[in-house]
């Protein structure tokens, strides 16, 4: 009877043992790891399907730079990704030679304006009148995006026609300043880019 | 004694209750509580047991959640792993890269179409203002808007016209030039003796008028104003 009983109080104290060790393993250490695990995969998630969001607008940016087709091409001539003398002189000789007209010189410079794309572009063009207002036209229809800003207009003994431009021309601003919040939300190693 | 014995009734045979000694145990020695002990042994044991299977369930059901938790993380990162590869990968890094720079150019070109004036429509429609018999030596237009002209005609009734002409220069009823001024006039003789008279004219161009070369056609200025020739001629004159 004996020990009956105290086989009986071990299996209690026993039970009891193994309840609150199970309690302090499941408290002390599967529940930190499981708010762990919980914290990495809500954390995994936003990630895969922020990845999933810009994958999906990539995908949508490339077919609508697909149906503009040579609209891209044009738009990247007009407005440049940097500075480009080199294209800017040979633009304003083409269109001078189109329109009978001469350039004595051109001087490029930096509009000097913090933050600002724009190229000045000083130069003067004589010739015929006719010539002259051919080269305003081409000059402001150009696919190369040029704004005249000043210009004088005076005449010379040869019956020629003197004017003096000050233009600008422009170049894309820095993308990272244009670009907006949705990146953020973005993992480190996709953020940066398209909206 | 004997009868006496016999005539009484006999007395009920009662059991005497078990002598309990100080341990609870009656005379033969067994414990007379074993039965309530064994009941209250048993409802105790079963509610630890139940609790205990219960604590080792809840942990193992955890257990179990974190784990799952953990694999479907690793599932999303190897997901996500292929997905950024598809987005860094050449094409869609070429296409983040041009659709940039296409946003950009487009932003940069509708701020710069909005601040542009076009020469290209203002010119013609200030000659179609210029009369015949003016002669322009220089034209000046700022960035501000301001416009300075000098030249010569025959009199001072036609510079008076031309200055008129300039002024009155109106598209849908709002003058194109404004503040426009006479800063100077006078007669001098030309090269063969006879009289001129030179002026010099500023005014402010209205850059929010919006104008086209449509709009030539519509001009109709002073019988003797001409057009398109008078820088020319200017010119000519060699001034």
């Amino acid at each position: 009877m004996d020990n009956k009983r105290n086989s009986g109080i071990f299996f209690n104290i026993f039970a009891v043992v193994l309840s609150l060790a199970s309690f302090f393993v499941a408290w002390k250490m599967i529940l930190p790891q499981y708010v762990i695990n919980k914290n990495h995969y809500a954390k995994v998630d936003a990630e895969v399907n922020a990845a999933k969001d810009k994958l999906e607008s990539l995908k949508v940016a490339k077919t609508s730079l697909d149906n503009l087709g040579t609209i891209v091409d044009q738009m990247f001539i007009a407005i440049p990704s940097e500075k480009d003398d080199p294209n800017i002189i040979a633009e304003l000789e083409a269109i001078a030679t189109k329109n009978n007209a001469y350039i004595p010189s051109i001087q490029i410079a930096d509009s000097g304006s913090a933050g600002s794309s724009a190229v000045a572009v000083s130069f003067s063009v004589s010739g015929g009148f006719a010539d002259m207002q051919g080269f305003v036209n081409s000059l402001e229809n150009d696919l190369k995006f040029f704004s005249v800003k000043s210009l004088a207009i005076s005449g010379n003994k040869e019956g020629l026609i003197n004017l003096s431009f000050q233009v600008e021309a422009y170049q894309q601003t820095d993308s990272s300043l244009t670009s907006t919040t949705q990146s953020s939300t973005l993992p480190s190693d996709v953020s940066g880019g398209i909206e | 004694m004997g009868e006496e014995n016999a005539a009484e009734p006999a007395a009920p045979v009662t059991t005497p209750p078990p002598v309990v000694d100080a341990e609870g145990k009656d005379d033969s020695g067994e414990e007379f509580s074993a039965i309530e002990d064994e009941k209250r042994f048993d409802f105790a044991a079963m509610l630890n047991w139940i609790t205990a299977i219960l604590a080792i369930s809840a942990a193992v059901f955890l257990y179990l959640l974190s784990k799952d938790l953990a694999t479907k993380a690793t599932t999303l990162e190897n997901e996500k792993q292929v997905v950024v590869a598809q987005i860094t990968g050449t094409t869609y890094s070429k296409v983040e890269q041009q659709a940039s720079s296409f946003k950009s150019a487009v932003l940069e070109l509708q701020n710069a179409s909005q601040s542009r004036y076009l020469m290209k429509d203002f010119l013609p429609q200030f000659y179609a203002h210029i009369a015949k018999n003016v002669v322009l030596g220089n034209v000046s237009i700022s960035d501000n808007g301001e416009i300075d002209l000098d030249g010569k005609t025959d009199s001072y009734n036609s510079i008076a016209k031309q200055f008129l002409a300039l002024k009155d220069w109106a598209v849908g009823g709002n003058n194109v030039l404004t503040n426009v001024e006479l800063l100077s006039s006078a007669e001098v003789a030309g090269e063969k003796g006879k009289l001129e008279a030179s002026f010099a004219i500023s005014a402010t161009i209205d850059k929010s008028i919006s104008l086209s070369t449509a709009d030539i056609a519509a001009v109709s200025p002073d019988p003797s104003v001409s057009g398109t020739d008078a820088i020319e001629s200017g010119g000519t004159d060699g001034q």
